[in-house]
């Protein structure tokens, strides 16, 4: 007779933590909500009260790349990568206050819900246009065909990039992410993410110093205009903060459409109801977020000793919060692992909480409403093709790494 | 003392997250609480345009402008 294994909970890349984070992490959470993790080095959060509380605590939870435990090494590495730190430092995301909260003043203007709303004709257009030739085919490859490319013409055109340069920065904004979205950092990684951030500084800043003389109405020429008591972006700024939007705008949008259209393979009667009802959108969209986002979680690193539910935390340590795993606690949503989407309240934490919450939030929701709706009231059914799903071997975003649709 | 307000701030719970738009557009009007949510101070010292723009700066829409309750 074989003796069970007892199961590697310290291996974050494993094929379960990987394929079936929910089942690990519910392993995780069952040993301990905030779980010390020897191989990662650092405590595992998968509890949803802690989770939230972690976010909520930027005070002595920092989010600081360039110094403390996550620093040394990018730092270290300093003078080969120059392009990269230089602009990966000026990413707010990754500062605490004060920068953090006088960046954050002047491009959530931009964000603001009803900014974002004004994009809404043409996000339909384009949900049209994308989805008008995907039924009764006998495959779609959703992710070239739709999950990509609509979130990636939303961002361009709202930034301002020019039609013929859309997938250039694309690509580019994607070798970015094997820098951000993976664990450590390898040297190919960085030397790639380098020459990706000297492309995009490269196409920008011309572009920006045109928009500082020549206002248009896009994103870039208001973040050179955006201002708050005298403060303005300059020049580094902005061409930061639009490489940020470009990588940020459009991995997460399309992994959110895909884990969609896979629950609702899951759960068909869940799309029964939103096409006898299409206006759940939103409610739906709330749903897909929390049932299955596509940030599983994000590091901090606490800059004091302090006690959190139990456990001791030392200055320095490093902290992972898993709002994916969060959002199937049991103890803050009942049936968690069921797709309802008609839950309320949906007190999700996809899009993170605190300071740090999704800037983009407003937008990735526009987009899964439009889609959405479109989907419901054009479609009977939509299946997975694909025997099994894999995703992408990060622990911070959920890639799916290909999906065969049907739209019937 | 400023006259009684004829608006005030509705936030729902269900939405906000903290981010702290509000409490830096109407520092008086706005305020975290111990779980760190946005909570209404009547009492403080704020304009109407500054709760119209904290309003408008929430990105989780979850904060709303209301006519304020007829005296109790």
């Amino acid at each position: 007779m074989q003796t069970l294994e007892k199961p590697d909970l310290d291996n974050l890349l494993s094929d379960e933590a990987i394929n079936n984070p929910f089942e690990f992490y519910t392993k995780l959470r069952n040993e301990n909500p905030v779980y010390w993790n020897e191989r990662w080095n650092g405590w595992i959060v998968t509890g949803y009260e802690p989770v939230i509380a972690g976010y909520r605590d930027a005070e002595r939870l920092s989010s600081d790349r360039f110094s403390g435990p996550f620093g040394k090494e990018i730092l270290a590495s300093k003078s080969d990568y120059e392009q990269l730190i230089h602009f990966l430092s000026r990413f707010f995301v990754w500062k605490d206050a004060p920068f953090h909260r006088q960046m954050r003043l002047l491009v959530n203007q931009a964000f603001t819900p009803r900014s974002v709303e004004a994009l809404r004709p043409r996000v339909r257009e384009l949900v049209r246009d994308l989805a008008g030739s995907l039924r009764g085919r006998d495959s779609v490859d959703f992710m070239s065909e739709f999950a990509f490319t609509l979130p990636v013409i939303v961002i361009a055109e709202f930034l301002g990039i020019p039609p013929e340069a859309r997938f250039d920065v694309r690509d580019w904004s994607n070798d970015l992410a094997g820098v951000v979205f993976t664990a450590g950092n390898a040297e190919d990684r960085l030397k790639i993410g380098e020459q990706a951030m000297v492309k995009l500084v490269d196409f920008f800043r011309p572009i920006v110093r045109d928009r500082m003389k020549n206002p248009k109405d896009d994103l870039l020429t208001r973040l050179c205009q955006i201002e708050d008591n005298g403060l303005k972006l300059n020049e580094e700024e902005v061409i930061a903060n639009a490489v940020l939007m470009v990588f940020a705008g459009h991995e997460t949008t399309m992994n959110l459409l895909a884990s969609g259209m896979v629950a609702f393979d899951r759960f068909p009667d869940q799309w029964d109801r939103l096409r006898a009802d299409p206006s759940m959108v939103k409610s739906a969209t709330e749903e897909i977020l929390r049932f299955d986002g596509p940030i599983k979680g994000l590091g901090r690193w606490a800059k004091e000793p302090f006690e959190f539910f139990g456990c001791d935390i030392a200055q320095g340590d490093r902290m992972l919060l898993m709002q994916h795993a969060a959002n199937r606690d049991p103890a803050a949503f009942e049936n968690a692992d069921t797709f309802d989407i008609g839950r309320f309240p949906n007190r999700h934490a996809a899009f993170g909480q605190g300071i740090h919450t999704c800037l983009g939030a407003p937008l990735a929701r526009l987009e899964l409403h439009e889609a959405l709706e479109y989907f419901a009231t054009h479609f009977d059914r939509v299946e997975v093709l694909n025997n099994e799903l894999k995703y992408a071997k990060t622990i911070v975003a959920r890639t799916i790494t290909g999906l065969n649709l049907r739209f019937v | 003392m400023s006259a009684k307000p004829k608006t005030i701030a509705w936030i729902d719970h269900n939405l906000c997250a903290g981010v702290s738009m509000c409490t830096a557009y109407a520092p008086d009007a706005i305020r975290l609480n111990a779980h760190g949510q946005a909570e209404f101070n009547a009492s403080g010292d704020w304009t109407d345009d500054q709760l119209l723009e904290a309003a408008d700066a929430c990105p989780m829409s979850a904060l709303s402008i209301r006519p304020a309750p007829a005296d109790t």
